[in-house]
């Protein structure tokens, strides 16, 4: 939505790569090449070529990036979890995270025109959530090529998707208008007559953008989207089936207000609300009797002002101030929630000649809930060699504390578990006990202290090159460490044998590794890709428990008991050391042919603790490494006007139903997409 | 001379061992030097710990290595009693004996000596014995802790440590969700000259 954000690019081949402009980094348009900090970027033909649907289905075959499943699918990135990843649409957060998981499968690719990632934090910028690293999703497009399609793709579990959309280009502007509906049948792992694994559920996305060039210095764009999810459930309970029918609505508005006086310098206003709600019924089959009813309600509103001033051919400035009021109702709140953050954010960028890249850039966020933040970031680039350079860069990043740490009040109908939010702790406890629900306080309760946000402190460092004119190469090292860590805790025992929970700052991580990245192309039409991550992780506290051999575990050959050595410690859970990708593809343009392959590689990670000691170490612990393998295959006729597409997912049929529940197994598709150029061609 | 009856005591006449008359307190050390008397070392398999639910706990005398009716409950003739996961000792709101205990950490078969100061009875609000099983939310297999174990006095005051190391029945490595529970199988060592050693 950034006005001019963007320079949509359709070929994947590199001699053009050196022209890419990315908007990500630092909030205006910067050659990828010389960005003082890695960029990946995902173009639209990419996407395609893949034949992906939803967004998980892009990232979960990036190198460094793995899919996660916690209340919706995440994205880890450099060892951290999804909260820590902030996913931007068109430059602007989207809302709604349930346990700190912005579900992937609310966000359909259709008309995504590219994706720009970036590793390592940029609180600097964005502010919180920015710990791990952005995803900024871009739907706007330079390109004033009028183009309708339509698309239509059945695949297995009567999944289907169809998408509509127009981009009519027109003397000082752009219109674009898409519609798209998706439905799946979701599946069952295991045997019939249980919970689906993965709910039947529909949505409609409907989104639309027009672009305004009101004269040579005032610009406009208004961008609207709106989403909306219904799934279908039920589960056995023990006075019967439980049908359970959710929604899950989605809707955002933008407004920016482009001024460019001179060439110098230009100013941005950019107003942006979005709304996000779910509604939840579960009703017993047979009666229709009320089992449970929830719903939830996010509102985000945010006016931004962003000026860039060209000072000297040397220096540029970029300098923000912004306003964040977000409110929250919802069955788990007692009463309505309100946030407000106001902040400043100021970056330089400084090019002392040709081969040197300076970034130094800082915001800071007031917070009326929570402790303010000053996010710093700096970074370096410096091309040693025409094709080579080294960038390295050090900043902060924070997550602050959300609405459920500080303000929920949820009482697990089918356990009976509580959870209180920090803010209101140590009020429900005084009820409860009050109402004879509580048989022992596991803590005091005056230590139940205010939450700070958890931040972090993270260092990146790496080199990219091309070694031949075919060959691109890139590799990154990085360290976080992460401070302040959110955890809940369980507070107390309730007289039902459940407990109350709270949340807590207490304990802090480490993740550390590297990452390179290779292509290759090949004769014209062939085109090789491969990346790997090393990763290892620590839980500060736990790690230095095992060194004082305080940590212990049940030898798997004697049996016995004993410490736990420091070469079995393995890290947090849901991470593997190795992972991996490569990917094949063939491009014939004349031909219309596109086909491609690609393997995704994971090594054995931690999936929980048996024995008690907190972390992964024996073998029924871990899940097995495991490969899958994607192939999709594309035939475009009569001048790219129609194009037909299948595609199979998990090729060899890898499914682990103990472990991972959302890994369905093998997925065909089929898909056919016709594009109507329009005649009114610009430019 | 009296050293030397324990001793012919623990090793000829096991059995009666918990029934001796010795009463002296027994923490004072008893009589020194480790190794001058035999301990009792004993590993309990499929301990029913209220499979059958039925409410009530499984009595179990650690000299005598046997399972005690439930008649005897209101006799210091157990020691410690399971019932699902809650564990009770026979002291405090338990039972008539002079049991207390405490859940310590680190390698069992290290201990040598157990500890002078620690040592809780069951109380209505809490048991002296907790925090020893972890129960996992995504398999719900309960396991024993690693590295915990208990260290108790047992009713007639004699130190004991034990570890517990399967909740399952014939103790299948891994267990899983469909496994019989509520099966007890532990080690101990029982110090029978009222002495603070283990070895």
């Amino acid at each position: 939505m950034r006005a001019g954000a963007s320079f949509a690019q359709t070929d994947t081949a590199g001699a053009k790569a050196l022209q890419e402009v990315v908007v990500t980094a630092t909030r205006n348009e910067q050659l990828v090449n010389k960005v003082p900090i890695p960029v990946t970027i995902i173009k639209k033909a990419q996407i395609q070529s893949m034949g992906a649907v939803l967004l998980q289905q892009v990232l979960a075959e990036q190198t460094g990036l793995f899919i996660t499943s916690n209340h919706g699918t995440g994205i880890q990135m450099q060892g951290l979890e999804a909260e820590y990843t902030l996913i931007l649409l068109d430059g602007e957060p989207l809302i709604g995270r349930t346990a700190g998981t912005l579900d992937l499968s609310r966000i359909v690719v259709s008309n995504i025109e590219r994706i720009e990632i970036i590793k390592g934090p940029v609180s600097s910028l964005y502010g919180s959530d920015a710990l791990a690293g952005v995803i900024n999703i871009i739907t706007s497009t330079k390109r004033k090529e009028g183009v309708t399609s339509a698309t239509a793709r059945l695949a297995t579990n009567n999944t289907y998707n169809l998408d509509a959309g127009t981009k009519i280009p027109f003397s000082k502007g752009l219109f674009s208008v898409n519609a798209n509906y998706y439905n799946t049948n979701g599946y069952t792992l295991g045997k019939e007559n249980t919970s689906p694994t993965v709910s039947p559920f529909h949505a409609v996305t409907l989104q639309s953008r027009w672009q305004q060039d009101w004269s040579d210095k005032w610009q406009s764009v208004l961008s609207a989207r709106y989403f909306d999810q219904r799934y279908n459930s039920f589960f056995q309970e023990s006075k019967g089936i439980v049908d359970d029918k959710g929604k899950e609505q989605d809707a955002n508005v933008s407004l920016n207000i482009r001024n460019t006086p001179g060439k110098r310098f230009s100013q941005v206003l950019r107003l942006y609300y979005s709304r996000y709600a779910t509604r939840e019924d579960m009703l017993y089959r047979q009666d229709q009797r009320v089992y449970d009813a929830s719903w939830f309600t996010q509102q985000y509103l945010k006016p931004e002002y962003q000026a860039d001033w060209q000072l000297h051919p040397q220096h540029q400035l970029t300098a923000g101030i912004g306003y964040i009021h977000e409110s929250l109702e919802a069955t788990r709140y007692d009463e309505k929630m309100a946030f407000n953050t106001g902040y400043l954010f100021l970056q330089e960028n400084w090019k002392p000649g040709d081969k040197w890249n300076v970034l130094l850039g800082g915001r800071f966020d007031t917070h009326n809930q929570y402790p303010s933040q000053f996010s710093p970031k700096l970074s370096v680039s410096y091309n040693f060699h025409p094709n080579w350079r080294v960038l390295a860069s050090a900043g902060r990043g924070y997550r602050a504390p959300d609405f459920r740490q500080l303000y929920l009040h949820f009482n697990n109908a089918a356990v009976g578990y509580t959870v209180a939010g920090t803010k209101l702790a140590v009020d429900i406890l005084k009820e409860m006990q009050a109402r004879g629900e509580i048989k022992q306080l596991n803590i005091d309760v005056s230590q139940l202290k205010d939450l700070d946000a958890e931040s972090s402190w993270s260092y990146n460092a790496g080199i990219q090159g091309k070694p031949f004119s075919t060959t691109a190469t890139k590799v990154n090292f990085f360290y976080n460490k992460v401070n302040n860590l959110i955890d809940t805790r369980a507070i107390a025992e309730k007289t039902n044998g459940q407990r109350v929970f709270s949340y807590v700052n207490v304990k802090s991580i480490t993740t550390y590794g590297a990452e390179a990245e290779i292509s290759q192309s090949l004769f014209k039409c062939w085109q090789l890709s491969g990346g790997y991550q090393y990763l290892r992780t620590l839980d500060n506290e736990l790690y230095n428990k095992v060194k004082n051999k305080e940590v212990y575990t049940v030898d798997e050959q004697t049996k016995e008991t004993r410490a736990l050595k420091r070469s079995e410690y393995f890290g947090l859970f849901n991470r593997s050391h190795h992972t991996a990708n490569f990917k094949v593809s063939y491009i014939h343009s004349r031909l219309g042919i596109d086909a491609n392959a690609r393997v995704v590689y994971r090594s054995k990670y931690g999936f929980t603790d048996e024995n008690g000691n907190n972390t992964p170490d024996t073998k029924n612990e871990f899940v097995p490494g495991y490969a899958t393998v994607n192939v999709a295959a594309a035939k475009s006729l009569f001048r790219n006007q129609l194009r037909l597409q299948g595609t199979i997912e998990n090729l060899f049929n890898y499914t682990d139903p103990q472990h991972i529940s959302t890994m369905p197994g093998r997925l065909y598709s089929v898909g056919l997409t016709w594009n109507f150029y329009h005649l009114n061609k610009h430019n | 001379m009296r050293k030397q009856l324990t001793l012919l005591l623990s090793v000829v006449l096991i059995a009666s061992c918990s029934k001796s008359d010795d009463d002296k307190p027994a923490n004072t050390g008893g009589n020194g030097r480790p190794g001058t008397v035999k301990v009792i070392s004993n590993t309990a398999v499929n301990v029913d710990a209220d499979a059958g639910n039925k409410g009530t706990f499984t009595l179990y005398n650690l000299a005598e290595n046997k399972v005690v009716p439930n008649s005897d409950s209101a006799t210091a003739k157990w020691d410690i009693g399971f019932k699902a996961t809650t564990i009770i000792i026979n002291g405090g709101v338990s039972g008539p004996g002079k049991a207390s205990a405490q859940v310590v950490s680190g390698i069992y078969n290290d201990m040598g000596t157990a500890p002078e100061a620690g040592y809780k009875v069951d109380e209505a609000a809490a048991k002296a014995i907790t925090g020893w099983y972890s129960y996992n939310m995504d398999t719900h297999i309960i396991s024993p802790v690693a590295g915990k174990f208990f260290v108790l006095k047992t009713a007639d005051g004699k130190y004991a440590k034990l570890e517990i190391f399967s909740y399952y029945k014939d103790a299948p490595n891994p267990p899983v969700a469909t496994s019989a529970s509520r099966y007890y199988h532990f080690r101990y060592v029982l110090q029978p000259d009222g002495s603070a050693y283990f070895k």
